[in-house]
């Protein structure tokens, strides 16, 4: 393919799936492509300086005379760059994005722009293709399904446990770790965290469950935290924070409950299914097309109740365990790992360039 | 006040008449049909007719209820003072026009405050945000704050170095758990009177009748109704949780949910979403704020406190007042007015799929139904009526006025 210049937009360099996402996109065609590449920040975060080491890095002032063949979209969140993009480039738009999302974080005009301008659109699950027609009005043959993935070898080799790393040890002996990971925004759900915590403790008493990522104290959190303090679950629900070290804390847990009510497709449960701990999950969530075929356990979203079976069976029943462990690590491994994922979806931008 | 005067710019508001005794002052955050704002216009309608007790009333910003304050008292509000034209035109010179500004908006509402005559005592009224203390320092008023609020909202005792909890000289607990609360944050008891929050009982004359047709709904559906401010603390996420549960449970039955109540903070889409998540459109209704919140009392069937934190709201003596059972979480002042689910039912916070089973049972049994609704009115007009109620705030907080 004859060398081009494309220019990825992302909404900010957050530390959080699609800017991730994107990162390992563009280092593996750095290493396997010609392409030139470009980012475009619309805002910043911590990840500016991954970014910067690709290649470089320029601010919204600069799209007007971007001199690109391709503009890649990282997000819809990215969509107002459309209305000042020049006329040349094909575009390509990924969405990482369900309902609520695509009705309230953009406007009728980036819609609008989105359904005439782009030229496909990349999404990370078939829950997504369902709502970008739904709630945008897209077309599904102008869309392609290409799941989320990680580096399934990183993932697994970066995984001591928390205690060795000096974290903190979760899990003492006797205990189950029930743990949840993301932003602690109305999307993910740790409200539902909550009620899921009490309906397990109700079961099985004397759980851990640490969420790790998103706010640890602040505006977005007291009211999850005044709850549980209520709710008699102050020693054993707690919500960590970001921790450099995410994954040894997600290899300590025996289950992962994703607990979210509004969630694409979560890095979080392929990492957990590389590091071999058990998903379980809500049915309004993309999850549930990986976690299908005994690869996880998915309930009707938001029937806790139904979670917290689930949960105990995963906890006593060491022989279904393991088979779902193993189907999940397969499945990882053959469908949603870089080195699988990242070339389909550099022939996805390079046929939008050829056609 | 001379001519001269009159004519300067923040002098404008009208011309008070000279107190015999003193004036008492009472604040509230707004003239919004909330819990503290009604509260006190009750109050101060009781006063009004029953005292000879001179008082103005002191807005944090207006309402729909500032022009009933009016015709009790001259009423001020402090976000039309400090919104003065000329602040404004400083504002639009950069960042030392905004800094002026601010100081002059500032010392406007001070000057405004210090005209009103012979300030003795200030009222606050709820436990919240209290930064317009510091202008009324100077006049050394003694201060009385009426607790209506628990949980978070307490924090508020700490605002500014802690000054209502260094300032005030009396408490006045509208409930027992309210005086607890306040106890548990190191306020001594002797400085606490205990009164009781109220109602004023008699439904005002309807505005229209709510025809549950509006919202879709058939004349034989069970309302389950709620109403409050879309915030954390009124729990309108486990309302949507709750009719999910009941709906599954009952099948059969035709239940419908309604809330009616503002959005501030976004709440009203994510719950748009989270219905349509659970597959409740058509059963689940938002109709948002309403003006005349008793004609939707009249339509409901049930009333459905889903609080975590909400000391004794008012909403729930109203819709008792119209014959609605009651049902609420084991938080705040609410399971003393239920009792032992006379009036309603109590359900320890937050079961949800208990609570669910309770409206199932209340929806399934009109006789049943009826009864408890009927309780719950005897109950709030012998106990929570403002007739009962008022004179013993009034009692709690004569000894501190003029």
């Amino acid at each position: 393919m004859t060398p081009a210049r494309v220019a990825f937009v992302s909404h900010n360099a957050s530390r959080s799936g699609a800017p991730l996402l994107l990162l390992q996109l563009q280092r593996w065609l750095l290493d396997h492509s010609d392409h030139e590449l470009v980012t475009v920040l619309l805002d910043g975060g911590p990840l500016e300086a991954d970014f910067a080491a690709v290649g470089p890095v320029v601010g919204p002032d600069d799209l007007a005379g971007l001199d690109a063949d391709l503009v890649y979209l990282n997000t819809v969140g990215a969509a107002p760059a459309l209305a000042v993009l020049p006329d040349g480039p094909k575009v390509v738009c990924h969405v990482h994005e369900l309902d609520y999302a695509l009705t309230h974080w953009i406007d009728e005009a980036d819609r609008d722009r989105l359904r005439h301008r782009v030229d496909r659109f990349l999404v990370v699950s078939q829950l997504v293709r369902a709502a970008l027609e739904r709630c945008v009005g897209v077309d599904p043959g102008r869309v392609e399904v290409h799941y989320g993935f990680v580096d399934v070898a990183a993932v697994a080799a970066g995984a001591p446990a928390p205690a060795a790393s000096g974290t903190r040890v979760i899990g003492a002996s006797g205990t189950h770790v029930i743990g949840a990971s993301g932003t602690t925004e109305w999307r993910k759900a740790p409200d539902l965290f909550l009620a899921l915590a009490a309906a397990v403790e109700r079961r099985r008493p004397g759980g851990e469950y640490p969420w790790v990522g998103g706010a640890d104290r602040g505006p977005e959190i007291d009211g999850v935290l005044a709850d549980r303090d209520r709710l008699g679950l102050t020693d054993s629900v707690r919500f960590v924070g970001e921790q450099p070290d995410a994954r040894a804390w997600f290899a300590a847990f025996d289950v992962f409950a994703l607990v979210s009510r509004d969630d694409p497709f979560p890095l979080t449960v392929l990492e957990a299914a590389a590091l071999g701990v058990p998903v379980v999950a809500f049915d309004s969530t993309g999850a549930r097309e990986f976690l299908a075929d005994g690869c996880g356990v998915v309930v009707p979203y938001p029937d806790v109740e139904a979670m917290a079976d689930a949960v105990v069976r995963l906890l006593d029943d060491g022989p279904g365990r393991a088979a779902l462990v193993e189907a999940a690590r397969r499945r990882v491994r053959a469908d949603h790992d870089l080195g699988v994922a990242a070339p389909r979806l550099q022939a996805a931008i390079e046929s939008v360039l050829a056609s | 006040m001379t001519a001269g005067r009159a004519a300067r710019p923040f002098l404008h508001s009208p011309p008070v008449p000279q107190a015999r005794r003193g004036t008492v002052l009472f604040f509230t955050h707004s003239g919004d049909r909330v819990g503290p704002p009604m509260i006190l216009l009750d109050l101060l309608t009781w006063i009004a007719a029953n005292t000879d007790l001179r008082f103005e009333v002191l807005l944090w910003r207006g309402g729909p209820l500032e022009a009933e304050f009016g015709a009790l008292a001259p009423v001020h509000d402090v976000d039309r003072i400090r919104r003065w034209p000329l602040a404004a035109r400083l504002e639009a010179l950069g960042r030392p026009g905004r800094r002026a500004a601010a100081l002059l908006r500032e010392a406007r509402l001070r000057l405004w405050l210090w005209r009103i005559p012979r300030l003795r005592t200030v009222v606050v009224v709820s436990v919240g945000p209290n930064d317009y203390l510091r202008h009324l320092r100077p006049r050394r008023p003694r201060v009385v704050t009426m607790a209506l609020e628990l949980g978070l909202q307490l924090v508020h005792l700490d605002d500014n170095d802690g000054r209502l909890r260094r300032e005030t000289e009396r408490f006045v607990a509208g409930m027992p758990v309210i005086r607890d609360a306040l106890v548990g944050l190191g306020i001594d008891p002797g400085r606490i009177a205990l009164a009781r929050e109220f109602v004023d009982t008699r439904p005002p004359a309807p505005v229209r009748v709510v025809e549950r047709s509006e919202l879709g709904i058939p004349e034989d559906g069970i309302v389950v109704g709620s109403a409050g401010v879309m915030e954390w603390r009124k729990a309108p996420e486990l309302f949507v949780q709750i009719a999910r549960a009941a709906c599954a449970a009952a099948p059969e039955l035709p239940l419908h949910f309604v809330w009616i109540g503002g959005d501030d903070q976004g709440y009203a889409a994510r719950l748009a979403d989270e219905v349509d998540r659970a597959g409740l459109s058509g059963r689940v209704h938002f109709p948002g704020r309403q003006s005349n919140p008793w004609d939707w009392f009249a339509m409901f069937d049930l009333f459905l406190l889903t609080s975590r934190e909400d000391a004794f709201p008012l909403v729930c003596l109203e819709n008792a007042s119209v014959g609605n059972p009651v049902l609420c979480f084991d938080t705040g002042g609410m399971p003393e007015f239920v009792g032992d689910d006379e009036c309603g039912a109590v359900v320890a916070f937050p079961d949800v799929e208990l609570m669910a089973e309770r409206v199932v049972a209340l929806a399934a049994d009109g006789d049943e139904r009826r009864r408890r609704g009927e309780l719950g009115r005897e109950r709030v007009r012998e106990r929570y009526d403002v007739s009962v109620c008022a004179p013993l705030w009034y009692e709690a907080m004569e000894p501190l006025f003029p």
